[in-house]
């Protein structure tokens, strides 16, 4: 990987030395052109000046022309000529050299092609001159003159246009110079730069490739250290190739070895390299390695394989890589001698191991039976700490079937799961403290600790001992000792207490106890016994016979009896006998006892009672009871007098009444008739009274054999029975849904009979009478206070009807029997249908009351219980 | 150990079930028209008459010799067809008899009332009460149900004809017949 | 049907309502055979006598000396010569209790003894009438039942 890496970044460096060097190249021609430019340049000036200097030598030339002594030697004669010929020399020459300078300059060119005719025509103008002042002396100064101006005149072009290619010349200049100046200035700078940065690419790569060398320094070193300190052989094979067969590999060549030969198999590398394999290692002959090494070589892929070596007697185990490099082999081996030792010591730890587990299965088992077998519950758990490190909960690791039938938990479905939640008391009741504090004390604990299931209470005693991180409880039920203990507890306050309060309670309930031992027939009584009997407590000796002294001469024979009963068969029957006290009185003991064995003696223990109140007050009673029935059955007779022997006699009144009326009516005479008619009247009046206050006597208040009823069905059959009258005054009723109550179904009939025949009967004149029966549910605060409640909720069912009503002051008296409010002629009453409602009320504890407001209506409210 | 078992009849077809065995064991060619009416197909000898008469009037079945009497009882069975017709119950009565028997209404009326001390109207009212009462103690039909069947316009009018007839309302009577038969159970 | 001739008996100790009972009965135009029975024992005797002729109707007063109307019910309905006979109830009692215990021992009719004579009159026809009706029709005589 590292190789890797750095072999990456020299080839990258490589590429910016390439790119350094091409920089390189490319400066150096950059600043040969540069130079190149430069030498132009200054040529190019060197030139103008050079047009320049020609240029001067022009002005001088025709400048000369113009002075006053050229004249003069032009004017004398006989070197006039010579001088001219020079002069024009001079200025061919001088052409010649502006012709040749400008020759590459177009617009030069072209002014100096006028400019050798101006010379040629100065040329000229000057012979002429020359001539004139040989010729002619008169007129000299005038031609001379008129010479004089034709000469300035050419001189004058000639200047102008010398002037004309100074400007060129100038422009060219002045052209030339910016070019070369710039070249100067700006090559230096760039082949400055260009040279840095080319020297600067070479440091660095240089400085990279320095790195890098020291990086594959340290790599070869580390990899000869690994080779060195690596456990595993590793060598380094080149085939050598048999002569006489072509491709056949006869042996290996040893070209590298490491340190490991000398360790494991005692060879020292230095000695080996260079020799053969099968000198150094004979062995692989014969183990199939050689062929192995051979076969790796030939098809150039790895081989791994193991093999067992003997080396001094020592066997060994190598696994051998053999993986084609270069032109060889690498062979490369692991010395795998310890883990096949491990692999056979695990193999064997493993078999010790299963023996190990049989004999826990084993002792499990016994285990398992004796927690079977034994009465306690016995239960592992293992704490759960929290963040403080504290114990905050415990895992049930084990529980015995025990617990079954205590808790209901089975022991393979609570195990591994948390005590909160299995057991969520032991955190109210103290037993997560001891569990604790037997962990952390390393101290067994004891506890006893109550079970609540269903009701009951268990007590369990159990100890918790710490065992590893957890605790071990074992816990056993003892409930039935706690129960004796506490009953034996309690019977023994209940004694104390008893004791305490008895001797009160005999005063108070006019009892005496006595033992009484049988063989030596000597008594204890208490002290109210003989209270009871008029006597000083402790006055004499108490026995049998003693006592006998007191018992009435009426009933000794029974008290004999008993007592011969008592000593013979040791049976005790309670019995009521009389006495007579010391003071003469006579008084009625029931006496009961029972035999118990009182150190090693039979002994009878008892009570007796003075029940002499009693015994009167049952004689009163029987007496009372016989005067009841007396009068029950004097009532009894009343009432079938009442019913049949008195409604007898007025039914052959009315028959006999109404058959004379048949055969005779006709023959009264009007007084008689009406008087007749009176009689009738009253026997009919008669009647109805009779069988009213035969329902009121009927109405029996100690019947309560109650059933359920629908007082809808009670009110349809009174609706039904009342038929006739309803339809006569077109009576209206209308009712809500009644209730279902417990009762008896003919009062309940009679009630809404007589209520709503009431409503009928006292209707008003003016209007048809209408009843409305309301129903609600009341609560028992609606009752007045003398009434006994027997329900919280009562049915409330209101009678409302629209008829004459009756004064509030009336809302009682209404009630009682054989009130009438109203003239016996107007309304045909008999006072006894609301009396007889009260009394059916009140019978099914329930409480009637009227409203009431003249000529509006009336109201009638019953309340039966719910 | 004594066991009680409780039987339904169907009178019809009891009663002519009856009749057919006797006549048939007398070898009489006859076709029995209704309940009470049998057509012989033959001149029934004296003697063989007296033979049937005399069986069937120890089973309380008489032949009626008397034209009159003999129609009281086809208006009687006339009636009891009406009633248990569905179809025909809601005709008037009158015009039912008299299409039925031929014979003019107030014929009729005249016949019924002279042999029965009581008038065809009020035979079909205890008629159609004693039906009510056996629909009361056999089925179990509500009194509404009943009302319909019997052609009463409401539960009212049979409770208001029943409580007139028989002096009991429908539920006291039904109140007594299961007491008896609880009672007779005992 | 006037030929046939209705056999009714009375049992009633009170001498009054059997003198009314029997004028009441000649007023109304029913043939009738009325026998008078002085009290309850004297009704059983008559009808257990071996070749007596069965009344179609027998009205019974509740309360009578030396054997009660509810007696004889009793034994007329226990007896199999005479359980199908037609019993009317005729008494001064309107007890709810009577009447139950009459009609569940198997009175067919229940009559109280009215107040009036033309009610008596009235009453008595009707029992004739429906027992007539009972005896000549189709009529069920499982739910003979009726107060008057």
């Amino acid at each position: 990987m590292d190789f890797k890496r750095i072999y990456m970044s020299s080839k990258t460096y490589l590429v910016a030395l390439i790119i350094a060097i091409g920089l390189l190249l490319f400066t150096t021609s950059m600043a040969y052109r540069q130079i190149i430019r430069m030498q132009e340049s200054a040529e190019m000036v060197a030139q103008t000046l050079r047009v320049y200097n020609a240029i001067g030598d022009l002005t001088t030339h025709y400048s000369k022309a113009d002075s006053e002594e050229f004249r003069k030697e032009l004017l004398n004669k006989g070197a006039s000529s010579n001088t001219l010929e020079n002069y024009k020399l001079e200025g061919t020459t001088v052409i010649n050299n502006l012709e040749s300078l400008t020759g590459n300059n177009e617009p030069q060119r072209a002014h100096i092609k006028p400019l050798k005719s101006l010379l040629n025509k100065l040329y000229g103008q000057l012979t002429e001159l020359d001539s004139i002042s040989y010729t002619t002396n008169k007129l000299p100064f005038d031609i001379r003159k008129t010479q004089k101006s034709k000469i300035n005149n050419t001189l004058y072009n000639i200047r102008s246009i010398k002037n004309r290619m100074l400007d060129q010349e100038e422009y060219l200049m002045e052209e030339r110079e910016a070019s070369y100046k710039s070249d100067k200035s700006t090559t230096p700078i760039t082949l400055l730069l260009l040279a840095f940065f080319a020297l600067l690419v070479f440091i660095v790569s240089f400085y990279r490739i320095y790195l890098n060398k020291l990086k594959v320094h340290e790599s070869e070193a580390f990899l000869q250290s690994v080779l060195d300190t690596t456990d595993n052989i590793v060598n380094y094979f080149e085939p050598i190739f048999d002569p006489d067969k072509d491709k056949h590999i006869a042996d290996f060549k040893i070209v590298f070895a490491n340190l490991c030969n000398r360790d494991y198999l005692g060879l020292e590398p230095d000695e080996i390299m260079g020799k053969t394999v099968l000198d150094i290692f004979p062995f692989f002959t014969n183990n199939g390695g050689f062929e192995e090494f051979t076969k790796s070589y030939n098809e150039k892929e790895k081989v791994d394989f193991d093999r067992e070596v003997v080396i001094d007697g020592e066997k060994m185990w190598f696994h051998i890589f053999v993986t084609p490099l270069l032109e060889g082999v690498l062979f490369t081996a692991r010395n795998s001698t310890a883990e096949e030792k491990a692999k056979e010591a695990q193999f064997l730890f493993k078999k010790r191991l299963e023996k190990q587990n049989l004999e826990l299965l084993d002792n499990k088992a016994l285990l398992n039976n004796i927690f079977k077998s034994i009465s306690h519950i016995v239960m592992h758990f293992k704490s759960i700490r929290g963040k403080d490190d504290a114990i905050i909960d415990f895992e049930i690791l084990f529980v015995n079937d025990r617990i079954s039938p205590i808790s209901g938990d089975i022991p393979d479905e609570i195990k591994n799961k948390k005590v909160s939640e299995i057991f969520p008391n032991i955190f109210k009741n103290g037993v997560f403290e001891h569990l604790v504090s037997a962990i952390e004390n390393e101290d067994p604990v004891n506890y006893e600790v109550p079970y609540y299931k269903n009701g009951f209470e268990q007590w369990f005693k159990a100890t918790a001992i710490k065992l590893g991180d957890g605790v071990t409880i074992t816990t056993i039920d003892i409930t039935e000792d706690k129960k004796k203990s506490n009953q034996l507890k309690q019977l023994n306050e209940a004694l104390s207490i008893q004791n305490t309060i008895f001797a009160d309670a005999e005063v108070i309930a006019k009892t005496g106890s006595y033992v009484w031992h049988i063989d030596t027939d000597v008594s204890e009584l208490s002290d109210n016994f003989f209270r009871m009997l008029g006597c000083e407590p402790h006055e004499f000796e108490a026995s049998f016979k003693r006592y006998r002294d007191f018992v009435h001469p009426d009933d000794l024979e029974l008290y004999d009896y008993r007592g011969a009963q008592i000593t013979k068969y040791e049976k005790v029957e309670e019995h009521t006998y009389r006495i007579i006290t010391k003071q003469g009185d006579t008084k009625h003991f029931k006496s009961n006892g029972q035999f118990i064995e009182k150190n090693g003696e039979t002994v009878m223990i008892g009570v007796v009672q003075d029940v002499t109140d009693i015994v009167e007050a049952e004689k009163k009673l029987v007496k009372r009871n016989l005067e009841l029935k007396r009068s029950n059955a004097e009532l009894e007779s009343f009432n079938r007098v009442a019913s049949h022997d008195l409604q007898e006699p007025l039914r052959k009144i009315q028959l006999f009444v109404s058959r004379i009326e048949d055969r005779e009516g006709d023959q009264f005479s009007e007084k008689g008739r009406v008087y007749f008619d009176k009689v009738r009247k009253a026997v009919t009046r008669m009647q109805s009274l009779i069988t009213n206050l035969l329902a009121y006597s009927r109405i029996d208040s100690t019947k309560k054999d109650f059933e359920r009823i629908n007082l809808n069905l009670v009110l349809d059959k009174v609706k039904e029975d009342l038929t006739n009258s309803i339809n006569e005054t077109n009576t209206i009723i209308i009712a809500d849904k009644l209730p279902k109550i417990k009762g008896i179904v003919f009062q309940m009939e009679q009630l809404f009979t007589n209520l709503l025949s009431n409503a009928i009967k006292y209707k008003s004149t003016d209007a048809p009478p209408k009843v409305k029966i309301v129903y609600e549910k009341a609560p028992e605060s609606e009752l007045p206070k003398h009434i006994i409640k027997v329900s919280k909720v009562y049915h409330k069912i209101s009678f409302i009807d629209n008829g004459i009503g009756f004064e509030p002051i009336h809302a009682t008296k209404i009630f009682e029997v054989f009130q009438r409010l109203h003239q016996k002629t107007e309304y045909s009453g008999t006072g006894i249908g609301l009396a007889i409602c009260e009394k059916i009320v009140e019978n099914h504890n329930g409480y009637i009351y009227a409203k009431g407001e003249l000529g509006v209506g009336a109201e009638f409210i019953i309340y039966l219980p719910a | 150990m004594e066991v009680k078992l409780f039987f339904k009849y169907d009178f019809d077809t009891l009663c002519k079930a009856f009749i057919k065995e006797h006549l048939d064991a007398l070898d009489i060619s006859y076709a029995i028209n209704s309940i009470n009416e049998v057509t012989i197909n033959e001149n029934l000898q004296k003697d063989k008459q007296k033979t049937l008469s005399e069986a069937l009037k120890k089973y309380g079945i008489e032949i009626l010799t008397d034209q009159k009497a003999t129609l009281v009882e086809r208006i009687k069975h006339a009636i009891d067809k009406m009633l248990k017709d569905e179809k025909s119950k809601n005709l008037k009565l009158s015009a039912y008899l008299s299409d039925n028997l031929n014979y003019s209404y107030t014929y009729l009326s005249s016949v019924f009332s002279e042999n029965t001390y009581t008038s065809i109207e009020n035979y079909t009212i205890l008629r159609k009460v004693d039906l009510a009462k056996e629909f009361m103690c056999n089925t179990d039909l509500t009194l509404t149900e009943i009302a319909y069947r019997l052609n009463y316009s409401s539960v009212a009018h049979l409770s208001g004809q029943f409580k007139k007839v028989t002096g009991l309302t429908p539920s006291a009577f039904q109140n007594i017949m299961k007491k008896k038969k609880d009672y007779n159970l005992q | 049907m006037s030929t046939t001739l209705l056999n009714i008996v009375l049992a009633d100790d009170d001498e009054d309502d059997r003198m009314l009972f029997a004028e009441a009965i000649e007023e109304i135009p029913i043939r009738t055979k009325l026998s008078l029975f002085n009290h309850g024992q004297e009704l059983m005797d008559y009808l257990t006598l071996p070749n007596v002729v069965l009344p179609n109707l027998i009205f019974l007063d509740l309360n009578m000396p030396i054997k009660n109307g509810l007696q004889c019910l009793k034994e007329i309905r226990s007896n199999p010569r005479l359980k199908d006979l037609c019993v009317a109830i005729y008494s001064t009692s309107s007890s709810e209790k009577d009447v139950e215990e009459t009609f569940l021992n198997g009175a067919n009719i229940y009559v109280n003894k009215p107040d009036n004579f033309s009610k008596l009159r009235e009453v008595v026809e009707k029992v004739l009438q429906l027992n007539w009706q009972y005896h000549t029709s189709n009529l069920n005589k499982d739910t003979f039942l009726f107060r008057m």
